[in-house]
């Protein structure tokens, strides 16, 4: 950054809480640069058009749509993806297992970013009113649950996590 | 041609910079909403080779008053996640605020600004009809720093095309404050809550005087017209009348003409006259007070 015509840039960004510098091409867009220079696999390109939200990313504590950011965008901003819930030791993130518990997996490709809406939610409203449930999710496309479970897991994480997610994004990376 | 190079603007001077080094192979990008689907899509106009980011530039990030509470100025890199959440925008705007909070989904509106809404030009963009009723006006900067105004009706001169120059920046939104006891509505028609284009929106605003006699009024409904505009001759048929069905009646009327005059009969005709018809209908009746005798 900033980069020339035809050349490659390097973007300087932090995901997960680690420090990264990533050669990207200027048409590039944060989900390309997340899965195919990071090796990133967990965050799903869906519609490819901000329709589905199953790229769905935390972006300065955000959700937005990893498809809809350009890569040179992304450049020293805090990124959190799906793979950055996981405790160290590999445990899964009480959201995680509450989508496990509650049914709310299917197929399974748009649960990553329906978690990180999820995330972004409980980290605002520890306790959401089901409104609050609904109108978060309302970006995130799911055609195997009919979203009950998934209202039901996101009620479930609340309950479990009482609130320690706080204000703060990054309170438990 | 394929875009080739990317740079973050950090300031308005940069931008400007930038702007005036690539000229029309620049492509201008705030949330990407737009920008980068259209990217993927490969419906950039053919000559655009380079991102230029605006995100980052301070100089559009604001919203304020003016001192005397007369007018507002949002600057064109606003969220619509920050317009939705904003007090002052609610307070001076009843509409605009709504507007926002209905683009997209919470993904799409914490990048996606209100500058690349209008700038885009989408027949179905949720806040452009709310900043008619406004009377908003753009403020545009060229690459030499000079400024100039245009109105929100001037500002779209083609379908889909806007006035901007290529050695411009769209810097900001000025309206008017609703200043006095207006009453305003925003509806959206759609098939679905979310993600999805309005089929129509609907922006009224109606401000009634002491005695009841409508002072003023304006109406804008997307995606009815050619280019965006208001429905003047509806809104002439109600300043200075007693608010009442038939009068209310004879306005839907006069909005359903004027789409048909500009827009002519086409496939979407049979179904947009009666919904234009009795939603503004059902709208007008909200902000004048009026019991809607197209109540379900």
């Amino acid at each position: 950054m900033p980069n020339e015509a035809g050349t490659t840039m390097l973007v300087t960004l932090n995901v997960n809480g680690q420090d990264y510098k990533v050669e990207s091409r200027a048409d590039e867009r944060l989900l390309d640069l997340l899965r195919e220079g990071l090796g990133l696999m967990g965050t799903k390109e869906g519609c490819g058009i901000g329709e589905c939200g199953a790229c769905t990313v935390l972006m300065e504590g955000k959700p937005v749509n990893a498809c809809m950011v350009a890569a040179g965008s992304a450049e020293g901003t805090r990124i959190v993806t799906i793979e950055g819930l996981e405790g160290p030791d590999g445990a899964l993130h009480p959201i995680q297992q509450s989508y496990i518990d509650a049914g709310a997996v299917q197929c399974g490709f748009c649960t990553p970013g329906m978690i990180m809406s999820t995330y972004a939610l409980l980290s605002e409203y520890p306790k959401p009113t089901d409104e609050q449930i609904k109108d978060a999710l309302s970006g995130n496309l799911c055609r195997c649950t009919g979203y009950l479970q998934i209202i039901a897991a996101v009620r479930m994480a609340s309950e479990k996590l009482a609130g320690q997610l706080g204000n703060s994004v990054e309170a438990s990376l | 041609m394929a875009v080739s190079c990317f740079f973050l603007a950090r300031s308005l001077r940069e931008a400007l910079e930038l702007l005036a080094r690539w000229g029309e192979e620049a492509q201008v990008s705030a949330g990407g909403t737009d920008v980068m689907v259209a990217l993927r899509n490969g419906n950039l106009e053919k000559n655009k080779t380079c991102l230029i980011d605006v995100s980052r530039v301070p100089e559009l990030s604001f919203i304020r008053g003016d001192d005397a509470g007369r007018s507002v100025e949002i600057g064109s890199g606003v969220t619509h996640a920050t317009i939705s959440a904003d007090r002052l925008v609610e307070e001076s705007s009843l509409i605009l605020g709504k507007a926002s909070s209905s683009v997209g989904s919470p993904q799409v509106r914490n990048r996606g600004t209100i500058g690349g809404n209008i700038l885009t030009a989408a027949q179905c963009a949720d806040t452009i009809p709310a900043l008619l009723a406004l009377d908003a006006d753009l403020v545009l900067m060229n690459t030499s720093g000079a400024t100039r105004t245009l109105g929100m009706e001037d500002f779209f001169p083609e379908p889909k095309k806007t006035a901007i120059r290529a050695d411009e920046l769209l810097m900001a939104i000025r309206y008017p404050a609703l200043v006095g006891s207006w009453s305003g509505s925003y509806y959206k028609l759609i098939r679905r809550a979310a993600v999805a284009k309005a089929r129509l929106n609907f922006a009224t605003l109606a401000l009634l005087s002491a005695s009841g006699a409508v002072e003023d009024v304006r109406i804008s409904i997307g995606s009815t017209l050619p280019t965006p505009g208001r429905f003047a001759a509806a809104e002439k048929l109600l300043r200075g009348e007693k608010p009442s069905r038939g009068l209310i009646s004879a306005a839907a009327d006069a909005c359903v003409e004027y789409m048909t005059e500009k827009a002519g009969r086409r496939w979407s005709s049979e179904y947009k006259e009666p919904v234009v018809r009795n939603i503004i209908a059902r709208e007008l009746a909200a902000v004048l007070g009026v019991e809607n005798h197209n109540a379900q």
